[in-house]
C-alpha cells in the first residue's frame, strides 16, 4: 500500500511542478513585437526546420558528432521504450501494439548501452571535469533503470499479468497486491524517480529551438 | 530577499523558457572565452544558468510555493560577479544544442541584479551619469568627439539620404578607425551626413550591455529624430555593438520601425563596390587574417560582407582563424568588461595575437573599435606582437 501512496504523491507532485511550469510561463509577457527576431523564413518551413532540429538533434550534430550519436539513440530508444511501456496501461492492446512492443524490446536492450558510451564519452573528453552533479546523476538513474529494466525482459521476467493488473489497478484505484519481484520494485521505484526528474527543458527547448532557427540561418 | 523583487519580472517569456531549456550538457564550456583564460567552471554558461533557474524555483516555482525559500545574498553576489565577469560574446549560445540566445540573456539577467542593487561592478557604475553629462561613456568632452581625426578635406551635406554614425569607442578611443571610414565615405562619392559633434551621442550600448536601461529611450529617440530630420534613409556605422543595438534595440526605444536602414560599413562599402561608386587601385601583398567580432558576426550575422571588402584588393591573401564567422572567438573586449577584469581581457586578446601569428598573418585585420583598442593594449608588455590594422584603414591604403 506504501508504494500506491507513493506513486500517487509523485504522479500529483509531477503533476503540479508541470502545470506551475506551463503557468509560469504563459504567465510572462511575450516578447515585445520591436524586439523579436525577424526572419524571412515561412511559418511552414520554420516548423518543419524546428522538428527536424529536435528529432534530430540537429545543433548538437554540428557541434559534437560523438556524443550526438549518443545522444539521439537514447532519445529514440527512450521514446520507444516508453511507448512500449503503455502496453501496462492500455487495455485491451491493438493488435498492431505487438510490433511496437517488439520494437521496444530491441530498443530497451541498446539503451543501457548508450547511456554507458554517453557516460564514457562525457567524462573521457577534454572537458571530463565539466560533466555536472545533476546531469551525471540522470545518467546514472537512466542506466539503473534501463539496465533492471534489461534483466527484467531477458534474465529474471516478472510475472507480466501481476505487472499489468498491478499498474492498471494505480490508474483505476482497484489496487491489487505488489507483483512478486524485487527487481520489478527496485525499477518501478526508479522509474517514479524519473517522473520527479524529470529535466525541464522537455517542454521549453522546442520552443527555443525554434527562436534559435529564426535567429540563426 | 524573497518578495523583494521577482527573478522573473521584467523578464520575457523567451528568456524563461531559455533559462529552464538549458541541459546542463556543458558543451559551451568548451568554446567560451572565459572559461579558455580563467578554467573557473562557477562562472561558466551552463553554471550561471543553473543559479539562476535555482533562483526562480527557490522563489517562484513550485518549490517557492511551498517552501519560500530565501536566497542566500552571498550566492547573489557570486552569480552577479559571473554575469558581469562575461563578455557576452554569445558563442555559448551559438554551440548550445538548444540554441539558447545568451548574447541577449547576459545583458538581461544583468539587468536583473542591477535592479537588485547588486550590479553593476566598477567603473560601470559611473556610466550613466558620465553619459547623461558628456554624450559618451569615456567622459570626454563632446566637442572633442570629431577634432582629432576627421580628416580637413571631407565635406559633409547638411541633409543628406546616408548618415555616418563614428560612435564613441571609434571617436575617442580608435581614432584611425573612424578616420578611415570617412574616407573611404568620400572616395565613394556619394553624398552624406553626420550630426554635430555634441548631436551625436552614445548609442545606448554600453547602457544596455550593464543592465543599466534608463536613459536608453531618451538616447534613442533623440538620434532616431535627428536623422530623420536630416533626411536620413541610411545609416551608416562601423561599430559592431552601435550596428547591433541599433538593429535590434533602437526600434523598441523608439516605439515603432526606426525610419532609416541599418548598415555595417562594410555592407555599405560592398554595395558600392557592386555599383562601381569606386575603385581598388593598389595591390597590397600581404597575408592578413580577419577576426570577427562578436557583435557584427554572431550579432547582426555580417560575415561575408568584410570578406568580400578584403578580397576586392588586389595582392591581398585573406588567412582564417580556427574559429570563425559565427563560430569567432571573441579578443576579451566585449561585454563592457575589459575594464573591470583587465587580466582576462588581456589574455583573451593576446590569444588572438598569438594565433594571427601562427597562422603566418602579416597583419591582424579588425573591424570593431573596442577589439582595435583591446587587441593593442594587449600588446604592450608582451612578447608577441603583430601590426593591427582596421579593415577600412587597410582599404584606404588600396585606394
Amino acid at each position: 500500500m506504501l508504494i500506491v501512496l507513493f506513486t500517487y504523491i509523485v504522479l500529483v507532485a509531477a503533476y503540479i511542478k508541470g502545470i506551475s511550469n506551463i503557468i509560469l510561463l504563459f504567465g510572462l509577457k511575450k516578447e515585445a513585437p520591436l524586439l523579436r527576431s525577424k526572419t524571412d523564413v515561412s511559418g511552414a518551413e520554420l516548423l518543419l526546420a524546428t522538428a527536424a532540429d529536435v528529432i534530430f538533434l540537429r545543433r548538437l550534430f554540428r557541434i559534437n558528432k560523438i556524443l550526438w550519436i549518443g545522444e539521439f539513440l537514447f532519445h529514440i530508444t527512450f521514446i520507444i521504450v516508453v511507448l512500449a511501456h503503455l502496453r501496462y496501461i492500455i487495455h485491451p492492446l491493438p493488435r498492431w501494439w505487438s510490433h511496437l512492443v517488439c520494437a521496444g524490446k530491441y530498443a530497451g536492450l541498446l539503451m543501457p548501452f548508450v547511456l554507458l558510451y554517453i557516460l564514457v564519452v562525457r567524462i573521457s573528453i577534454d572537458y571530463k571535469k565539466y560533466i555536472s552533479k545533476g546531469n551525471l546523476l540522470l545518467i546514472v538513474l537512466l542506466i539503473l533503470l534501463s539496465g533492471s529494466g534489461v534483466l527484467m525482459r531477458f534474465v529474471m521476467r516478472p510475472d507480466i499479468i501481476a505487472v499489468k493488473g498491478f499498474v492498471i489497478g494505480i490508474f483505476t484505484f482497484q489496487w491489487t497486491h505488489l507483483p512478486d519481484s524485487i527487481l520489478f520494485v527496485f525499477h518501478y521505484l526508479l522509474a517514479l524517480l524519473l517522473v520527479l526528474y524529470l529535466p525541464s527543458h522537455i517542454l521549453t527547448a522546442p520552443f527555443v529551438m525554434a527562436e534559435a532557427r529564426k535567429r540563426q540561418p | 530577499m524573497k518578495g523583494m523583487y521577482s527573478f522573473i519580472e521584467g523578464l520575457s517569456r523567451k528568456e524563461v523558457m531559455e533559462i529552464k531549456a538549458c541541459t546542463q550538457c556543458r558543451e559551451c564550456l568548451r568554446y567560451c572565452p572565459v572559461q579558455e583564460v580563467t578554467g573557473n567552471v562557477s562562472i561558466s554558461p551552463a553554471e550561471k544558468i543553473r543559479c539562476y533557474r535555482e533562483f526562480i524555483n527557490s522563489t517562484a516555482g513550485l518549490k517557492g510555493w511551498i517552501l519560500g525559500k530565501d536566497i542566500d545574498r552571498r550566492l547573489l553576489e557570486e552569480f552577479t560577479r559571473a554575469v558581469f565577469e562575461c563578455t557576452t560574446c554569445g558563442v555559448c549560445g551559438e554551440v548550445c544544442p538548444v540554441g539558447i540566445d545568451t548574447q541577449r540573456l547576459w545583458p538581461m539577467l544583468r539587468r536583473k541584479m542591477v535592479k537588485r542593487g547588486l550590479g553593476p561592478i566598477g567603473s560601470q557604475a559611473q556610466m550613466p551619469g558620465v553619459i547623461e553629462e558628456t554624450g559618451n561613456p569615456y567622459n570626454q568632452p563632446p566637442e572633442e568627439r570629431y577634432r582629432r581625426w576627421f580628416p580637413e578635406d571631407v565635406e559633409i551635406s547638411d541633409k543628406a539620404e546616408v548618415a555616418y554614425y563614428a560612435g564613441c569607442t571609434g571617436a575617442y578611443q580608435a581614432q584611425p578607425m573612424v578616420r578611415s571610414d570617412v574616407l573611404v565615405l568620400k572616395a565613394i562619392s556619394k553624398p552624406f551626413t553626420m550630426l554635430d559633434a555634441k548631436d551625436e551621442v552614445c548609442c545606448g550600448f554600453p547602457l544596455f550591455i550593464t543592465g543599466q536601461h534608463e536613459l536608453l529611450e531618451g538616447l534613442v529617440k533623440r538620434l532616431v529624430d535627428a536623422y530623420r530630420e536630416k533626411g536620413v534613409k541610411e545609416l551608416v556605422c562601423s561599430c559592431p555593438c552601435c550596428v547591433n543595438m541599433m538593429v535590434k534595440d533602437w526600434p523598441y526605444y523608439y516605439g515603432k520601425e526606426l525610419p532609416f536602414r541599418i548598415l555595417h560599413i562594410t555592407q555599405y562599402v560592398v554595395r558600392a563596390l557592386k555599383e562601381g561608386c569606386f575603385r581598388i587601385n593598389r595591390e597590397i601583398k600581404e597575408r592578413v587574417i580577419y577576426h570577427d567580432p562578436c557583435y557584427l558576426s554572431r550579432g547582426v550575422n555580417v560575415i561575408s560582407e568584410p570578406r568580400d571588402v578584403l578580397r576586392a584588393i588586389p595582392g591581398l591573401e585573406l588567412l582564417e582563424f580556427e574559429h570563425c564567422g559565427r563560430m569567432s572567438r571573441c579578443c576579451g573586449a566585449g561585454g563592457a568588461a575589459r575594464k573591470v577584469f583587465h587580466d582576462n581581457a588581456t589574455a583573451m586578446a593576446r590569444l588572438t595575437i598569438d594565433e594571427a601569428i601562427e597562422k603566418g598573418a602579416d597583419r591582424l585585420v579588425l573591424s570593431c573599435p573596442a577589439c582595435y583598442e583591446k587587441v593593442n593594449e594587449a600588446m604592450n608588455d608582451y612578447h608577441r606582437k603583430i601590426p593591427i590594422v582596421d579593415i577600412m584603414e587597410l582599404l584606404v591604403e588600396a585606394i
